[in-house]
């Protein structure tokens, strides 16, 4: 071994160290708060999968399938029988492995996800593909990035005009390649019962969050346990995970919080485990977030599956639509359409204005930011903009800016 | 659930409209919906047939107005005009037997599993105007009769050549007579050659493409003239949608109108026949909604959406092979 190899090794055991410490760290922050119940427990434990991915694929008892944003129908890889599992990380010390190969202004949730497959040792098991939808400017160097293997790994195009007919039809092209790549991986051929029993199964998640989304916006529920719920969505199979979430929600209606401060919301670029920074110092700065448009939160279920055909192309279209248009990620055109889920919640909640994240790096939230304030602005309703990176040293600043919004 | 309500609603006029007549049942000859008079015994009469009629018909108002015959012909329209602003475009979703059976098909379709021809949005613009010109063709071809010397064998231009119901639901009553040729001269001859063919077309079109012949329906314009004064409404809270597109894809009649409208509130649109099912599919609370006056019948939500879609849980039921 090369001196440059073993250096390479040291640090990957030291970041593997600082990402344990970090990942249990912020699991011992949320079980040390007031409001922590065993209720939790599950949903923590789920949190910490990331770091032990052969845990993760014996849990699952499937192969798994890893995709790079919500934009790939789950319900596609379930009905294969495939576990698809979302590539996202918000591990600071997981950034800081590939930080060196890439440009200072990149999305960190990018070079997380880099970091975090850099330490997977070769013991433990690789996914069985990955699908990458195309969605920003980074997503699309993914292979450059890691190195994948061009055999394993699935572009879905998106077309970034999802109310024009050949978007749809293209986007629909898409899901059919989907399948027939992973019915080549996986050598099962998809059917249209498995299909349409798939999308029941995941139906019967997204009732229940829903259930929990109001509660969340009722005030009766903080938001981090919130996101603690939404980010360990798929770190286990899905049933399961519907049955503990239906838990939660009987302890949510037998022990209601009240909402402490104001109601604000919070949208803008992905917040994942273990970075929960913000929503933190929101909290801290004596606000409550009521609701969020965020893709790693509510944004995991936009939409609803409803198909009134019932063919495996009426099922397929129905998915590929709910995952398409119901989308409001600024990486569309035509996007016009994400304030009124803002505007929705502020309409019907004692939401009193907006919190905008952007992770440094994040451009079409960033650029889309500027949009926002503008219209909400008009509308009388405080905005905030606030960009950050995964990072601590910024905290002290960022908890003064929402402090003083607290204070409008 | 709205859709069960709709199908005991439209098989309770498919009896009523089909048999009613021969239980001295019948709601007069002004109907806003295809209710074919040529079934016999039926329940009551399209107003296309009042429209189109030598003795009833537009052409007969203009030519004796102020007559008795000409008041017939007004008291007809003056009864369409009042059925139409009652209940609008539900005679289309709700109520019309022809539609019931288009449903019949579609449902057959679904069962077996076959998928729904799509139409390209531009094929389905152009056929839009297509019926206007029946319309046109329907009031044209009377006034000829009437006022320009144009033969009698002309007369029901639209029944007889056209409308697929004429052939089709007299089936219902066991009448096969409306399949048959009519050699009386050139014009019969061409007339139920083209009313068997476009039957025929209609039958494989209605069994691939749901409420296929509602796209070229000229009720369907005559009904919507009537929408603004009508106590009617189909609304859209523009300001709530997500544009997940359920609306768009689930509407029997590929209307885009509804996901599309980013502005104004009212979204009954011409092809519109307030069958509810974009209502029904849309999970934003309150987005869609159709009133009466300011009653709301019925609006979107998504616990409407979960207990329409998601069905009851059986423990085991899901086997996926790995």
């Amino acid at each position: 071994m090369d001196d440059n190899n073993k250096r390479r090794a040291r640090l990957r055991s030291r970041v593997r160290q600082e990402v344990q410490t970090e990942y249990e760290s912020a699991r011992r922050l949320m079980e040390a708060r007031d409001d922590y119940d065993p209720v939790w427990a599950y949903f923590l434990d789920l949190l910490m999968r990331p770091m032990d991915r052969n845990g993760l694929q014996a849990a699952v008892g499937r192969p798994v399938v890893e995709h790079l944003c919500n934009q790939a129908p789950y319900e596609l890889f379930h009905a294969m029988g495939v576990h698809p599992l979302r590539m996202a990380s918000g591990c600071f010390a997981a950034g800081r492995l590939s930080a060196g190969d890439f440009p200072v202004l990149m999305c960190p949730m990018l070079k997380a996800i880099v970091g975090m497959q850099r330490l997977r040792e070769s013991s433990q098991t690789a996914p069985s593909a990955r699908v990458v939808p195309t969605t920003c400017d980074w997503v699309v160097q993914y292979q450059q990035m890691t190195d994948a293997d061009p055999e394993q790994t699935f572009f879905m195009e998106l077309p970034h005009l999802r109310e024009s007919e050949r978007g749809q039809q293209r986007w629909l092209e898409q899901a059919y390649e989907l399948v027939r790549f992973l019915e080549s991986r996986m050598g099962v051929k998809l059917k249209r019962k498995a299909l349409a029993s798939s999308v029941q199964i995941f139906m019967r998640a997204w009732q229940a969050i829903g259930r929990l989304i109001e509660q969340r916006r009722a005030g009766r529920l903080p938001a981090v346990w919130f996101m603690a719920v939404a980010n360990s969505f798929m770190l286990d199979p899905i049933e399961p995970w519907t049955e503990q979430l239906q838990r939660v929600l009987g302890h949510v209606d037998a022990h209601p919080s009240q909402a402490a401060g104001k109601g604000v919301f919070l949208a803008g670029s992905p917040i994942l485990f273990p970075n929960f920074k913000l929503p933190l110092l929101i909290e801290a700065a004596g606000m409550t977030v009521l609701g969020d448009d965020l893709c790693t939160s509510e944004r995991i279920w936009p939409g609803a599956v409803c198909p009134e055909e019932n063919s495996f192309h009426g099922l397929l279209r129905a998915l590929a639509e709910r995952y398409h248009m119901a989308c409001i990620c600024p990486t569309f055109a035509d996007n016009e359409r994400r304030i009124n889920t803002i505007l929705g919640v502020l309409q019907r909640y004692p939401v009193r204005g907006v919190v905008h994240h952007v992770l440094k790096g994040c451009h079409p939230f960033d650029i889309d930011s500027f949009r926002l304030e503008r219209q909400l602005k008009s509308a009388g309703i405080p905005f905030l903009r606030i960009e950050t990176d995964y990072v601590e040293e910024d905290n002290r600043n960022i908890a003064t800016r929402l402090e003083a919004f607290a204070e409008i | 659930m709205v859709f069960k309500l709709r199908l005991i609603v439209q098989h309770l006029f498919f009896v009523l409209l089909t048999y009613g007549g021969r239980f001295g049942f019948h709601m007069g000859f002004a109907l806003p919906c295809f209710s074919c008079p040529f079934v016999m015994g039926c329940g009551g009469s399209c107003y296309l047939l009042s429209l189109q009629g030598n003795w009833w018909g537009l052409q007969m108002a203009l030519a004796n107005w102020g007559t008795v015959m000409g008041l017939q012909a007004l008291y007809y329209l003056g009864l369409f005009v009042l059925l139409t602003l009652a209940l609008n475009k539900f005679w289309c979703g709700w109520i019309c037997p022809f539609g019931t059976l288009q449903d019949w098909f579609t449902y057959l379709r679904r069962r077996l599993g076959i998928r729904e021809a799509q139409l390209s949005w531009s094929a389905r613009d152009r056929l839009k105007p297509v019926k206007y010109i029946l319309l046109a063709y329907m009031i044209v071809v009377p006034l000829l009769i009437a006022h320009a010397g144009l033969h009698y064998d002309f007369h029901l231009p639209f029944c007889r050549s056209i409308c697929p119901a004429k052939p089709l639901m007299p089936l219902f009553a066991g009448s096969t007579r409306h399949l048959a040729l009519d050699f009386t001269n050139t014009v019969t001859l061409v007339f139920s050659i083209l009313s068997v063919a476009i039957a025929g077309g209609m039958l494989v079109g209605m069994f691939f493409k749901e409420r296929f012949f509602c796209l070229f329906c000229p009720m369907l314009v005559l009904i919507h003239l009537l929408r603004k004064i009508s106590p009617v409404r189909f609304e859209k809270e523009v300001g709530a949608c997500l544009g997940c597109g359920n609306c768009r894809r689930n509407c029997p009649m590929d209307i885009r109108d509804v996901h599309e409208q980013k502005t104004d509130k009212a979204v009954l649109s011409e092809d519109c026949m307030l069958c509810m099912t974009c209502t029904e599919s849309c999970p934003a609370d309150g987005v869609l909604s159709v009133r009466f006056f300011k009653w709301r019948l019925f609006s979107s939500s998504r616990d409407y959406v979960a207990r329409r879609f998601i069905k009851p849980h059986k423990a085991g039921s899901v086997k996926v092979k790995v």
